[in-house]
């Protein structure tokens, strides 16, 4: 009850409020609002609300409710008023179909209840549109929510029923009470069935548990009491009602509305408040969203509260929402839901959603048939598969879908799907099995097995085959030394080593082997002799004899030599042993000594010697009887010896005699024929054997031989004896034999010295172990074993190997415990036992010894190893060794044998002997690496393993060991190569692909050669290359070597050749680096972002907008590959000209026009021989505004970077006069006919290289034409400009803007480093200078280093030293102002090249100026550098300076400072300007650099004429070298002086004479070949004669005597020509300068040509060239 | 530059085929970019050179493949198999903030022999030089990308990158070869039905200039 009363005060509350803010609600939605948001104890009181006519007089609540349905229709009326006049547009229901669709609403708005989600997005949009088939639907859904409501609502049915009853009244009201009943007939439907989601809530309830469900009357009467109360509320808010209430029309507008074509939400919203009118009070309150709430609404008091709250909340949005959507309704909407719209119907062309509704049997079978009903006709039809009806009605859509109806042919007659019938069983059943399988199907198993290829395990399985076992029994290790031990121990080791020695000897006793062997070979060679001399008695006479008897003597002789050998080796033995008892005797001694000098003993070594007696006397005897045997034999072999000594000797004295007589004589001769000769003449014979003599006179004179000498039998006696004496026994000596035993009682630890205690203790803690090793596998270790005091270590462990794999090798590594690391101290290697060895029969162990180069060394008594020893040996003797730890180990290796005995030993099918035959078939396991190489040892072994040659494995093997001539000897071929098989991928020999068309092309363009770099699809077959391909690239190669040999000796040549060198080597480099990618070229990455560009893109966003005044956007660079289909265009924007020239009114001119006659200038563009002229414009300061684009094309279609940059197209600009001359021959056509011709005269000109265009991309600016030196009837308008400056010539200029369109992505900087050769100290300070002045001014190039023609690094400053230009030059004038216009002059004349013409790729290099000089050819840095440094000679303040000018860009001047002004000189052009001028072309100035220095500007402007030329200002100029950094004294690069030579004038005159030629013939038929030429040939020479003139006057028009020369000409003529002037480069380029002037596009038909050319010649071969082309006409 | 004197010996290679799935576990909404490289002796008679796939979402199956099916289908004409045609696949995909970046790059050869070849092609993308670039790619959502993928088609300047590998790609190729052999060129296993014996034949076959790509004389 609590609850209801706090219940009541709340809604009192909400009136309070609901009247506070005024809403324009209607009463019903606010009341229903309050009331749902009560749920549990609220919505008790609707109940009672409705429920209450069933157990009172019905009349209240009735008259209540009439009440207000007359509220309502009084809303509705007004409503009804505001619909009309509001929404005609709104697509509106017909009243009379106004039940069912408010039916169809309701039912609609009652699934949206009971499937908040689902089916609110799918079905109701369906329902709204087509209130039919949702009627139609409705048995479905209503089954669908019965089943979700569940049986407890079910109690709840009743009450609801009646509820529903009186909302249809409610509803009938509104509509009339005629169809009150029917709609309550209609609603009765499906209301019921909602009943149970509806009332869900309900269910939980504490009300429903206690009141409602258990008790219905306990609630009755609760809600009765509470009617009282209710009607209260009710009256105030029929107050409120009379205000805020809609009228009737409102109503019925606001129900009857239908929002089809709005979105969704709009559609959600209307259901809501059709659901609001219609008192559903519980959803009414809930928008959409919060319907999941319900659902899961627990019936307790705290969530009731906490539902409150969220309703209540709602309940004050839903208004609201209403309130938009009334007032904004279709802008809102529309705006809103255009793009999801748009999104539906983009994807309804190419989504199909399939409905689930049925489809009507018509659609699916065949026109004109009618479904059958097969089933009812009889036949039989099978239970399909059971699909849900959805499902199918849904692939029904889909199929009737399909285009062209091709789906329909899936329906059968009965307009089904066609379909079998369901296969599946009904009763579950399994097929017998029987018992016993089919023998045919019988499964085997096997055990899975892993096969290896490579014949690495013996039976080819790892895990298969046989068991082989190995048992190596790893026994004792025994130290001969170790570290450890004691310098006595040393001795004993080494005295065992002795007695070993001694006692192996004596086992095998050599000596006695040895006598034993002498004495043999003496009675052989008794029997010997004795059967020589038997033989010599005998066959004395026989030649065969005599032979036996020599072949026996050599058997003598040979004998002989054995026994000698014999018995030295005997000797040696005896000699051996004695030395080894002597050795033993000693160290014995010796070993005694040290026990008693240290105090104790640590070895139980001793020494013991037998003696043996022996009988004096017959020793004696025995001795001299060997003594004398020994003799005899000395004496025999001596004999021999002698005999042959002997023989020798007689010839070397026959020899010494024959020369000694061949003198005398020969002395004799000489003395005689002297003797004649004092007589007589002389004679060429004499004199030829006079030197005959005195050759053998003065041979050399052979020693006199000496006989050999008798045997001397005492002394070779004495010497026996001795020997005797020193190896053998003496006579009666005893017979020792020395014998060891351990038979001396070692000091025991605590009696010894404390060295000796530490060493003990050390070896006590000293312990080994061993690893044994199989195949190089460690496969055992035994354990840890302790060495023993005599140093042993018994491992005694052995250890059983089962193998798979064939044995290599087994070796046992040998470790020493250490504290973090063990000790490796040696490896021995067991030998694999034979077969035979079994662990069967007893194995004898093997000793192997190892040794140990490690040194180690001990504080303690211990030697340590490796470390020198000395011993005291019998006194002061003293003996060093130096042991190294060594030992030996027993180890034995056997065959292990199983339990029957039989041996674990593998079998190998081929043969037993050799295990690795299955290795054999590769011959380089067999015989390693060398197999590469070695073609003999390859074959031997092919010989030799006798492989099969017919084994397909073997193929290559034989193939490469056959003998190329044939034949079946296997062996290599006689030479040896590095790749064997090299000359068998040379498909082609050299010359085949030289001769081959095909092979060329292909060789040819992969050295991407230009003419072939991008051809494509090279035929297959050579016979289809067309011949002619290769003419274009041979005629190059054939001018070139034409070049190379023609111009042979000239100076150019050697330049061109030069150039040519430089030019392939830098294309090598270059084309080395275009394949040597960095990763910028290759991976596009985000940069690191530091401060200053942040900064700088937060300025760009904060720098304040100027519409008025647009940036130039960035375009995006298009790079080279991309371009090959597009096309490229050359963009020039002519803006304006100032100061075109005016035309000079002619004398016969009536002179009222003089004042008209200007000008009628036109500018025409000519690039790649393509032209594209401007419209006409007017007057000298004349303004177009135009763009021309001309196409460009790249070489050979490459439009890569490398390729632009050698582009030697220049953009020629030229001005022209365009006049009209009256054609009209015939006066009296005047007025009907029309006939001028469009002459134009040149006035000026501009070439831009492209290559400059290219670097720069944009070109902009005012430029100066370059006029013609003498423009004949052209006068300038001189006079406003007069007072400004007198020295600024006036000139044309016009302002252009040229780029390239797409804007070609230009060659990223080689940022390599180059190498320098300069000072660390300088580059150190180089780089700083220029990190300083580079972050002030980024943009301005400023410069300290360039690059020399050898790719070096040098300092600029070095280009700098004041040169002397050619004297004749300098003689031209005695003014220094004029000299340095001369000298500038003859600078520019020297041709221009860009660098990246004739360096492609390359950075600016920089040359001196006597390469310069020797090149001939430079661009501008060079022409400064040069000009500066003969400025520097004339002395004068002058310097490099490097800027930024147009059109060159970045680019180097000249700048002079004379005291009062400041001039900066263009070296190309030869001309300078005032810094102030306006227009002079340097734009910017970064830094000044002569000799001395390098002055960066710091000054905030750049251009010339808005800074000061102060150089002692640090601020404004920063120097390089201060007086902190003074200049080192820098070397200059620039030779001491520069040598010129003469130029020879013969050649000058010949290249003129050629050059006039050569245009003359291009004038006639290049670019006339369709008209007659004619030479005006009488006024050539007054041409030439102002060319000459003209070179004097560098180009000034000042020669008046010339000009009454030529005006006498233009009285007779109409003349229109000028002259060109341009340093000498080759024809073609001034033919092109020619051309460009237009002056030969004159078809006039009695025109005359005129054409001078004089070169003038300055020294060095520099050249000017003038050229002066002109048309005359006849004036009439 | 123009195509040499008549193109009478020329081969088709036609390659029909699709690229079909790709595997890159971690990635969502990627869509795939395909072109073809070859040698200058080669040109596209029908088909496109260029494509993009739609966009495709991961499937929710265990192993999360994307499908395409995307149809590739091309005819090379040649007289040259030097520069034989390789398809350059860029798949491209939206991070974390929607930002489109390159998920993989992948190149393979058309297969040589005519048939039907399935390649898994497994893709790589380039990495950041280093960490702190890596994160600013991140953040602003441009990770390194090739300047031009058909680099990956070329061995040249390929030691500058690092890169990370990314997933795979799986194409099928159905290949038709016509007058190849007609040419010279003979591509076919000896044996189709033990494709390795043409393979190890190798050296054991006399070389003859016809199978080493050059055409001769007659």
């Amino acid at each position: 009850m609590s609850s209801i009363k706090s219940m009541k005060e709340r809604l009192q509350e909400r009136r309070k409020m609901l009247k506070d803010t005024q809403e324009s609600t209607s009463v019903f939605e606010s009341t229903a609002g309050s009331l749902g948001t009560g749920e549990g104890s609220t919505w008790a009181a609707a109940m009672e609300d409705t429920t209450a006519p069933r157990h009172q007089p019905g009349v209240k609540m009735l008259e209540d409710v009439e009440r207000a349905d007359g509220m309502v229709e009084e809303l509705q009326a007004r409503r009804q008023e505001k619909k009309k006049e509001l929404s005609k547009s709104l697509k509106t229901e017909s009243t009379d179909v106004l039940p069912e669709i408010r039916s169809a609403r309701k039912k609609s708005r009652d699934k949206v209840k009971a499937f908040p989600d689902e089916i609110e997005d799918e079905e109701r949009e369906e329902k709204l549109e087509v209130p039919e088939q949702t009627v139609d639907n409705s048995p479905d859904n209503t089954k669908e929510l019965r089943l979700s409501g569940g049986s407890i609502r079910r109690d709840t049915g009743g009450l609801n029923t009646l509820r529903e009853k009186l909302r249809s009244k409610v509803k009938s009201g509104i509509q009339g009470k005629l169809e009150a009943e029917k709609g309550k007939e209609e609603d009765l439907q499906p209301q019921r069935t909602l009943k149970g989601l509806r009332d869900r809530p309900a269910a939980y309830t504490r009300f429903d548990d206690s009141n409602l469900t258990k008790d219905q009357q306990e609630l009755e009467d609760q809600l009765s009491k509470s009617q009282e109360m209710r009607n209260k509320w009710k009256k105030a808010m029929d107050k409120s009602k009379a205000e805020y209430m809609p009228n009737k029309e409102e109503q019925i507008e606001f129900f009857t509305q239908t929002y089809d074509d709005d979105g969704e939400d709009e559609k959600r919203t209307s259901a809501l408040k059709a659901g609001m009118k219609l008192q559903d009070h519980r959803r009414l309150s809930m928008p959409s969203t919060s319907a999941p709430d319900d659902a899961v609404e627990p019936g307790t008091a705290v969530d009731e509260d906490k539902d409150e709250d969220t309703t209540e909340d709602t309940s004050r949005l839903i208004p609201k929402a209403r309130e938009d959507h009334e007032g904004h309704l279709w802008q809102m909407a529309g705006a809103e839901y255009i793009p999801s719209q748009k999104k539906i119907s983009d994807e309804r062309k190419h989504f199909y959603v399939p409905s689930s509704a049925p489809v009507p049997t018509s659609d699916k079978v065949a026109n004109d048939f009618e479904a059958r009903n097969l089933a009812e006709e009889g036949l039989y039809v099978g239970r399909k598969p059971l699909v849900l009806a959805q499902e199918r009605y849904k692939m029904e859509h889909r199929l009737l879908q399909e285009p062209d109806g091709l789906g329909k042919k899936w329906f059968g007659e009965d307009g089904e799907i066609l379909g079998l019938p369901d296969p599946v069983k009904e009763m579950p059943n399994r097929p017998a099995i029987p018992e016993e399988l089919d023998p045919a199907i019988q499964t085997f198993y096997r055990k899975a097995i892993t096969k290896e290829f490579d014949s690495r395990y013996i039976d080819g399985t790892i895990d298969a085959g046989g068991q082989y076992r190995l048992i190596i029994d790893v026994n004792t290790l025994t130290f001969v030394h170790h570290d450890l031990m004691s310098r006595e121990h040393v001795l004993d080791s080494r005295l065992r080593e002795l007695a070993n020695q001694y006692q192996e000897r004596k086992k095998i006793d050599v000596v006695e082997y040895h006598s034993e062997k002498i004495r043999a070979l003496k009675s052989a060679i008794i029997h010997l002799k004795e059967s020589i001399r038997n033989q010599k008695s005998l066959d004395v006479e026989k030649q065969e004899g005599e032979s036996r008897s020599s072949n026996l003597m050599r058997r003598l002789k040979d004998y002989m030599a054995e026994l000698r050998e014999l018995r030295r080796a005997c000797d040696a033995e005896e000699h051996e042993s004695r030395l080894l008892l002597r050795h033993m005797a000693k160290t014995w001694t010796s070993l005694k000594q040290l026990r008693s000098y240290q105090n104790c003993t640590n070895t139980p070594v001793r020494l013991n010697f037998t003696k043996i007696e022996t009988n004096k006397a017959e020793d004696k005897r025995k001795m001299k009887r060997d003594i004398a045997e020994e003799v005899d034999e000395e004496r025999e072999y001596f004999e021999q010896e002698y005999e042959k000594r002997m023989e020798e000797f007689k010839a070397a004295l026959n020899k010494f005699k024959q020369q000694h007589k061949a003198k005398r004589d020969a002395t004799a001769r000489m003395k005689r024929r002297k003797r004649e000769m004092d007589d007589g003449p002389e004679d060429a014979m004499l004199i030829e054997h006079d030197v005959k003599d005195q050759a053998i006179i003065d041979e050399p004179v052979l020693v006199k031989p000496e006989p050999p000498a008798k045997f001397d039998e005492t002394r070779v006696r004495e010497q026996t004896e001795e020997k005797f004496k020193e190896i053998k026994r003496r006579p009666g000596e005893p017979i020792l034999i020395p014998e060891i035993s351990c038979s001396t009682n070692v000091t025991s630890l605590r009696n010894c010295p404390l060295g000796e205690q530490q060493r003990r203790e050390a070896v006590q803690s000293c312990r080994l172990y061993s690893k044994v090793f199989f195949n190089g596998k460690e496969v055992a270790k035994t354990g840890s074993r302790q060495l023993t005091q005599d140093f042993t270590v018994s491992f005694a462990q052995i250890i059983p190997i089962h193998i798979v794999q064939w044995p290599d090798s087994i070796h046992i590594e040998i470790y020493e415990v250490g504290v973090l690391r063990d000790r490796y101290l040696a490896t021995v290697y067991a030998a694999i036992p034979a077969t035979t060895v079994t662990s069967a029969e007893t194995v004898e162990l093997d000793s192997l010894d190892f040794a140990n180069e490690q040194r180690r060394t001990y504080k303690h008594e211990a030697v340590g190893s490796g470390v020198p020893v000395i011993f005291d040996i019998e006194g002061n003797l003293q003996e060093t060794i130096t042991p190294l730890t060594a030992g030996n180990l027993l180890v034995s290796v056997a065959w292990d044998v199983d339990a029957y005995g039989n041996p674990l030993i593998p079998v190998t099918p081929s043969s037993q002997a050799n295990p690795g035959t299955v290795k054999g078939k590769d011959a380089v396991a067999e015989i390693g690496a060398s197999a590469m190489m070695d073609m003999d040892k390859l074959s031997k072994w092919v010989t030799e393993s006798r492989i099969d040659p017919n084994d397909p494995a073997n193929s290559e093997l034989i193939y490469l060991l056959r003998p190329k001539g044939g034949g079946d000897n296997i062996g290599g071929p006689e030479y040896f190569r590095l790749e064997q098989l090299q000359e068998e991928f040379n498909f082609a020999t050299d010359e085949e692909i030289a001769a081959d068309q095909r092979l060329r092309l292909l060789e040819l363009r992969e050295r991407e050669v230009d003419e072939f770099r991008n051809m494509k699809m090279i035929p297959a077959n050579a016979n289809e290359i067309p011949a002619e391909i290769f003419k274009e690239y041979n005629n190059r190669m054939h001018k070139e070597e034409e070049e190379k040999k023609v111009e042979g000796d000239t100076h150019r040549a050697k330049v061109t050749r030069f150039m040519q060198r430089v030019r392939e080597q830098v294309l090598e480099r270059k084309r080395l680096a275009a394949h040597q990618k960095s990763l910028q070229e290759i991976v596009i990455e985000e940069s690191v972002p530091n401060i200053a560009t942040v900064v700088l893109n937060l300025g760009h966003k904060l720098a304040p907008r100027r519409p008025l005044r647009p940036r130039r956007k960035e375009r995006k660079t298009v790079s080279g590959q991309n371009l090959v289909d597009r096309e490229v265009k050359l963009m020039v924007n002519i803006t304006r000209a100032y100061d075109v020239p005016c035309r000079v009114p002619d004398s016969n001119t009536p002179s009222a026009d003089k004042g008209l006659l200007k000008v009628r200038p036109i500018f025409e563009v000519m690039f790649q021989k393509k032209k594209k002229t401007t419209s006409v414009a007017a007057g000298p300061n004349p303004s177009w505004n135009e763009e021309l684009n001309l196409p460009f094309r790249a070489p050979n279609n490459d439009y890569s970077s490398v390729s632009l940059q050698t582009v030697r197209d220049s953009v020629h600009i030229n001005l022209f006069d365009q006049y009209v001359t009256d054609v009209l021959q015939d006066d009296r056509r005047r007025g009907r006919e029309e006939h001028t011709r469009l002459d134009k005269k040149w006035l000026g000109g501009i070439q831009i290289p492209f290559a400059t265009l290219y670097a720069n991309g944009i070109i902009e600016g005012a430029f100066r034409l370059d006029s013609p030196a003498v423009l004949l009837g052209y006068t300038r308008d001189t006079g406003k400009r007069k007072g400004t400056d007198d020295a600024v010539p006036t000139h044309t200029y016009v302002n252009l803007f040229i780029t390239i369109e797409p804007s070609l992505g230009v060659a990223p900087d080689h940022k390599e480093t180059f190498e320098s050769n300069e000072s660390e100290e300088l580059l150190d300070a180089a780089a700083k200078y220029m990190g300083i002045v580079e972050k002030a001014f980024p943009s301005r190039a400023y410069t300290t280093a360039v690059i020399d023609i050898n790719g070096k690094n040098v300092f600029i400053t070095k280009y700098f030293k004041a040169l002397a230009p050619p004297s004749a030059v300098l003689a031209l004038s005695n003014d220094k102002e004029s000299q340095m216009a001369h000298v500038a002059r003859y600078v520019s004349l020297i041709p221009y090249i860009s660098d990246s013409v004739t360096f492609p790729g390359m950075c600016d290099l920089w040359s001196t100026c006597d390469q310069f000089l020797q090149m001939f050819a430079g661009d501008e840095e060079e022409h400064a550098v040069l000009l500066t440094n003969y400025f520097l000679h004339l002395e004068q303040d002058a310097y490099l300076c490097i800027g930024m000018a147009i059109p060159e860009g970045i680019t180097a001047y000249t700048l002079v400072m004379d005291g009062k002004k400041t001039w900066v000189w263009n070296a190309m052009k030869g001309e300078r300007y005032s810094v102030q001028d306006t227009f002079c072309p340097l734009v910017s100035v970064a830094c000044l650099i002569n000799n001395k220095n390098i002055w960066s500007n710091m000054q905030k402007f750049d251009r010339p004429n808005r800074m000061q030329f102060n150089l002692s200002d640090t601020k404004a100029w920063r120097p390089f070298f201060t007086t902190s950094f003074p200049e080192p004294g820098l070397p200059t690069v620039q030779p001491e002086q520069l040598i010129y030579f003469d130029t020879e004038p013969d050649d000058v005159r010949d290249k003129q004479e050629r050059l006039e030629q050569y245009l003359r013939d291009k004038f006639e038929k290049s670019w006339r070949p369709s008209d007659v030429t004619r030479w005006s040939r009488n006024n050539m020479q007054t041409f030439r004669n102002l060319l000459k003139e003209l070179e004097g006057n560098r180009g000034k028009d000042t020669a008046t005597q010339q000009r009454s020369e030529l005006e006498q000409i233009m009285r007779n003529y109409k003349l229109s020509g000028f002259t060109l002037n341009m340093p000498y480069t080759d024809n073609e380029h001034m033919a092109e300068a020619v051309y460009a002037t237009g002056v030969w596009e004159n078809d006039s038909r009695d025109v005359e040509f005129v054409l001078a050319v004089h070169i003038h010649p300055y020294p060095h071969s520099v050249l000017s060239v003038w050229i002066y082309i002109a048309s005359l006409e006849r004036s009439r | 530059m123009a195509i040499v004197g008549n193109t009478n010996s020329v081969f088709l290679v036609m390659l029909g085929g699709q690229i079909e799935t790709a595997e890159f576990p971690e990635f969502d909404d990627i869509y795939c970019k395909y072109c073809f490289t070859y040698g200058q002796d080669w040109v596209i008679t029908t088909g496109l050179e260029e494509g993009f796939t739609q966009a495709a979402k991961r499937s929710t199956y265990d192993n999360q493949t994307f499908v395409w099916n995307f149809p590739l289908d091309v005819t090379f004409k040649s007289t040259n198999p030097y520069g034989w045609p390789q398809l350059v696949l860029s798949v491209y995909g939206l991070d974390l903030f929607g930002k489109g970046v390159v998920r993989g790059y992948g190149v393979c050869h058309l297969p040589t022999t005519p048939g039907r070849h399935t390649r898994r092609i497994p893709m790589f993308v380039p990495e950041s030089t280093s960490k702190f670039q890596k994160f600013i790619g991140w953040i602003i959502g441009r990770r390194p990308e090739y300047v031009d993928q058909k680099v990956i088609a070329q061995g040249e300047g390929r030691e500058v990158t690092r890169v990370r590998s990314q997933g795979y790609v799986t194409v099928t190729f159905n290949i038709i070869t016509k007058d190849m052999k007609k040419l010279g060129y003979d591509c076919t296993p000896s044996d189709v039905a033990n494709p390795q014996s043409a393979e190890t034949a190798g050296l054991s076959v006399p070389v003859t200039p016809r199978t080493m790509g050059m055409g001769d004389t007659t």
